[in-house]
Order: structure tokens, then sequence, then C-alpha cells
């Protein structure tokens, strides 16, 4: 069944992938600490998860409000529960690998950080906008306007933190040596598979509800 | 007039608001299954039916405030779905918990729907027929409760071509509800009315009345 | 009609007074820096926005005036727009009341370039208010309307409110405009985005 077939795929690729990163992946030279810097792994792949996902809530809201298709309601819904949670993981992992590899290190200066915490606050408001909602047509309407809303506020929250040309600590792109890179495009890609297969459960578990409630 | 029947283009035209096959789910519940019904130029139909029957769900679906499961609303021919402002200038909606601004004054909330429909020179007959015009240049405020539905209804007269009505007989004394029903039948024939109420004197004076229970006209 | 939706803010003004008095007063005692006056200025601005303009849509619905408003023979942008019009006076003259109340109590000097801080509070009052007004209509249709909104606001005034107070920062000590001309640029394309965003989506939040 397709379902399951994704689901193994995504659990056996994120295993090679927690062990690769661990054992096998290149000690990364141009770091202060080599080790820690393994959390990248996680950290990059995670971030990309967590804007991707809002993205297809957003993509999804558009497609609900302009095709007047509440189908993709269930869509907007799940992209928003599984980027939550890779968005957190993504901040956490952040903020771990950065207190170790940068001095100084302030998170509130950091356009990244901020960009990341307007998508988790973003993600908390929808869910919350969601359960205040009951009748399901005006929830997905409503949450759908509110979805495109707040990603709007994330380019600008991170054009916002820039433009104050104040100390910007993004990574430093340039000493990635090249094996580092490849492997970090093989986790972001493992990531990615990842969310595909939690998005089918989770859509799979909408469909059934929805069955259920008719 | 035929509820039940599927409206012929003729019919269409004349009728000021058609609904064709109008539904309304909230999740499993259907407040309104199915509806069609057409309501010709200046007739006054009552809706009439048990509470719950659907009837509010039917008025606001009819002025556009809110939108269907499935079905369709045509006021003048126009869906309100696909131009909102042509299709509530025909259009008055009087809801059963109707307020007014409380920082202006009588004649200002009037007007202030008046001046849309082009009918801010007929407040003041509007506002002797429902007994507010000693009122009107009171705040909205100090008024009670029975002075606020007289001054509501005043401000539905000034809306639209089709009066949607929602139980405006509420809070009103034997005075004011006497001068509500002359306000009515003085209209027939001019402005098109659709009224849900209890009140069986309104119902008397109608050319028709619809009957809706669970949702299904009956 | 614009004129008629503003006239019905009147009384909520002196909700919003209230608010930045509270808010003058729970930051007196800080030290008197400029990036501590910054931050009170927009924080007393956001706060009026949150608690004040929030409740423009709420009122309504109270009321029972909303289902009139958007009754109107008119595109509902414009009950939008007259909304924010209204709601952007108010917040206009919370930040100049802020501003004045803020220099006469730390007993601080007034420096920097005024015209351009005046610009900056001018276009941060205006996406505040466009966004609180629309997402004032969104939490109105929900539960627990009063606790949602601030949720609601909170991620999308981040990049107004980082925006404003560095550009505040800058301009009160007298920095160059190259250095403050990015958050100038933000905060009008800020306005300009939620604004155009709001008003076509305004339809579609309507509707029970």
């Amino acid at each position: 069944m397709r379902g399951t077939w994704i689901a193994t795929l995504a659990i056996a690729l994120v295993l090679v992938d927690i062990l690769l990163s661990l054992l096998v992946a290149p000690e990364a030279a141009n770091f202060r600490a080599p080790l820690t810097q393994r959390i990248f792994y996680y950290h990059v792949p995670s971030a990309w998860v967590a804007y991707l996902a809002f993205g297809v809530t957003a993509l999804a809201s558009g497609l609900l409000l302009w095709r007047r298709d509440h189908r993709w309601d269930a869509w907007a819904l799940a992209s928003a529960e599984v980027g939550t949670v890779f968005s957190v993981i993504a901040l956490l992992t952040g903020l771990v690998w950065s207190r170790q590899e940068f001095i100084g290190y302030s998170p509130f200066r950091d356009a990244k950080v901020v960009s990341l915490v307007v998508v988790i606050l973003s993600y908390f408001a929808y869910l919350t906008l969601r359960a205040n909602l009951e009748d399901g047509d005006q929830r997905a309407r409503i949450s759908a306007v509110y979805g495109l809303l707040a990603f709007l506020g994330v380019p600008l929250s991170y054009l916002a933190s820039r433009a104050s040309l104040h100390p910007d600590f993004t990574r430093p792109d340039e000493s990635l040596e090249a094996a580092l890179g490849w492997f970090l495009l093989a986790s972001t890609l493992v990531f990615t598979v990842l969310y595909a297969a939690l998005m089918h459960a989770r859509l799979r578990i909408a469909r059934l509800e929805a069955a259920l409630e008719s | 007039m035929l509820p039940e029947a599927f409206l012929a283009p003729p019919l269409v035209a004349r009728s000021v608001l058609v609904t064709e096959g109008l539904t309304r789910a909230f999740g499993p519940r259907r407040a309104l299954d199915g509806v069609s019904i057409g309501v010709p130029r200046g007739a006054l139909v009552a809706l009439i039916g048990p509470n719950g029957a659907g009837k509010s769900t039917l008025l606001r679906l009819a002025a556009g405030l809110d939108r269907p499961t499935s079905g369709r609303v045509l006021i003048a021919g126009i869906d309100p779905q696909q131009d909102g402002p042509a299709a509530r200038s025909n259009l008055s909606f009087l809801a059963q918990d109707a307020g007014l601004y409380d920082a202006l004054t009588v004649r200002e909330n009037l007007a202030f729907v008046a001046q849309y429909f082009g009918r801010v020179a007929e407040i003041t007959r509007v506002a002797e027929t429902m007994g507010i015009a000693s009122l009107l240049d009171e705040r909205a405020g100090t008024l009670s409760r029975g002075e606020r539905q007289r001054a509501v209804i005043s401000r539905a007269f000034l809306g639209g071509e089709l009066l949607l009505l929602d139980e405006p007989t509420t809070a009103l004394d034997e005075d004011a509800r006497a001068r509500l029903l002359c306000a009515l039948g003085s209209r027939r024939g001019k402005r098109t009315m659709l009224v849900a109420t209890h009140d069986e004197e309104i119902a008397k004076r109608c050319d028709t009345t619809l009957h809706l229970a669970g949702g299904h006209l009956v | 009609m614009e004129l008629r939706a503003r006239e019905t803010l009147v009384p909520v003004l002196l909700v919003g007074l209230l608010v930045v008095a509270v808010g003058l007063l729970a930051f007196h005692d800080v030290e008197q820096r400029v990036p501590i006056a910054a931050g009170v200025l927009w924080l007393a601005l956001a706060f009026a926005a949150a608690v004040g303009m929030a409740r423009a849509f709420g009122a309504e619905k109270d009321r029972g005036t909303l289902d009139v408003l958007l009754g109107l023979p008119v595109d509902r942008g414009h009950v939008y727009f007259g909304k924010v019009a209204a709601a952007f006076l108010l917040l206009l003259v919370v930040a100049l009341v802020t501003a004045v109340t803020y220099v006469v109590v730390s007993g601080e000097g007034v420096s920097g370039n005024l015209l351009a801080l005046a610009a900056l509070l001018a276009l941060g009052s205006l996406g505040l208010a466009a966004t609180s007004v629309m997402l004032s209509l969104l939490a109105t249709q929900a539960r627990a309307r009063d606790a949602l909104l601030p949720v609601l606001l909170l991620p999308l005034l981040i990049p107004l409110l980082l925006a404003g107070t560095h550009g505040t920062e800058d301009v009160l000590s007298n920095a160059p405009f190259a250095q403050w001309r990015g958050e100038l640029f933000l905060l009008i394309g800020y306005d300009v985005a939620f604004l155009a965003a709001s008003w076509m989506l305004f339809d579609a939040a309507v509707g029970e």
C-alpha cells in the first residue's frame, strides 16, 4: 500500500541519515565545535521544511479561497501541524548550535532566528484560531485568510531584521566544504521525504475524520 | 407563487428574490435543505416556522450575509456572491439583534443607511410612521428597548427595495406593532417584503405564507 | 462613507488614551536612553492597537451594527478602509500623546530628526491600523475573541515593531539617512502589502 511504502522509506532514510551524520560525515575543519556541528544536519533541513510547510499552508489557503474549494482545508491544516513540529526542532537545534559556534551570540539580532520565530508564532496563532472556530466552512475560510496574511509577514520579518544593519550571524557559507555541502543536501532531501510522509498520514486521518462526520 | 416549482425565466424576471436549492449546512446539521422559493415584486410574504426551522438562516443567506453550502440566491437576478454591491442595493435586512450606534443621534443612524439608497428625504416621514419623530435628535444610547426597535425598523424601511425582516415585532408594544402592521400594509405593491415572524396578525395581512420546519419548506 | 465609520470610533478614543497612560506609567522609572524611548513609544502604540483598535469589529458585532455595515451597497473593501482610516487617526493621536508625554515625564530634551520620526510613526500607525482592523474582523467571528486577537496579531506585528524601533533609534540619534533608509522602506512595504492583501481578502473573511 502506498501509505506504508512512503512511511517506511521515510523512517529508513532518517535512520540512515542519523547514523551517517554521527559516524561517517566529514569532520568540519572550519567550525569551532566540530562535534556539535553535526546538529547542523538536522537544523538546516528542519528549517527548510518549516518554511516549506508554511508555504504549502499558504498555497492551500490561497487555493481554498480562490477556487472556493474547501477540500484544500485539510492540506492547510496538515501542513501547519507538521510544520510546527519541524519549526520547533529547527529553532532548538539552531540555538544549541549557535551557542557553541559563535562567541557572544545574540539570537535576537539574527534575521534567520527572527523569521523562524515569526513562523512558529504564526503556526501557533493559526492553530489557535482554528481551535476557536466551530463552523467548518467558516473555519476553513477564516483560517485561510489568516494563513495568507501570516505568510506575508515572514519575508517582511526577515527583511526587517537585516535592514537594521546590525551584525548578522549568518552561516559561514563560503567556508563550507564540498563534502559537507553534499551531506547537507542529502539530509535536506531526507527531511523533505519525512515531511511528505507525515503529510500523507495526516491527510489520511483528515479524510477519515471527514467521512465520519457525514 | 409556487415555492416548490422550478422557476421558469419569465417568473425569475418578475421576482425580486429567488433561491434555488438553497442549502446551508453547519457540519452535519442542515439548517436549510434545498429550499427554492420565488418572491414576486410587491408581494408581502410571511415566513413562519418553529424556532430552529431555518428562518433566520434563510433571510441571512438572502441578504448576502452568509454563504450557502450549495444552491444560490438571486436578488433581482443578481447573485450576491458575484456582485455584492449591486445585489445589496436592492435589499434591506433587519436582523433579530439589530442595533444602533449609541454615540450618534437617531437621525444620524437612519441617515447613515438612507444616504446610500437616496432616501434621506424620507427619514422624517418614516420616523413619523413608526412614532419616533420626536426622538430623531436624541442620542441613540438614550432610547428604551421599544424605541430602539422602532428605530431599527425605520432604518430598515430606508434601505433597498426588498425588505427582509427577522422577527420585527419583538420588543414592540401594541402601538408600535399597529404602526408596523399599517406600514407593511401600506407598502404592499410598492415594496417587496419577506417577514419571518411568529405573529399571527402579520401573517393574516400577507399575500402568502411560507412554512419552514427543520430546514425544509412544508 | 468613510467619515461615517470614523464617527463611530470617537468613544473608543478614550480607551486608547487610557492605554497610553498605563503604558507610560509602567516604564517611567527606567533609565533614560534612546533605545528605551524608542521601545516605549512603539510598545505603547502596539498596545493601543491591540487593545483599542482590535475592538473595532468586536464592538460592531456586539452592538448589532455589523450586519448593517455589511449590508450596505458598497464594496466591502470600503468598509475596511473606513475602519482603517479611523484607526489610523486614532493611533496617530496616541503616538503624539505618547511621545509628548514621554518627553515631559523623562525630562530629556528632544533631539534627532523629528520629521523623520513623525514619518516613521505615521507609517507604523498605518501598518498597525491595517493589520489590527483586519484581524479584528477575523477574531470577532471566533470564540474567545478578546484573548485571541493579541495572539493573532503578534506574529504579524514583529516586522513592523522591529523596523519601527530600530528606525526610531537611528533617527533619534541623528544617524544619516542611509542608515535608517532600510527601515523606512520596510515600513512602506509593510503598509502597502498588508493594506492590499487585507482589502482583497476582506470579503472572503466575512460571513458567518
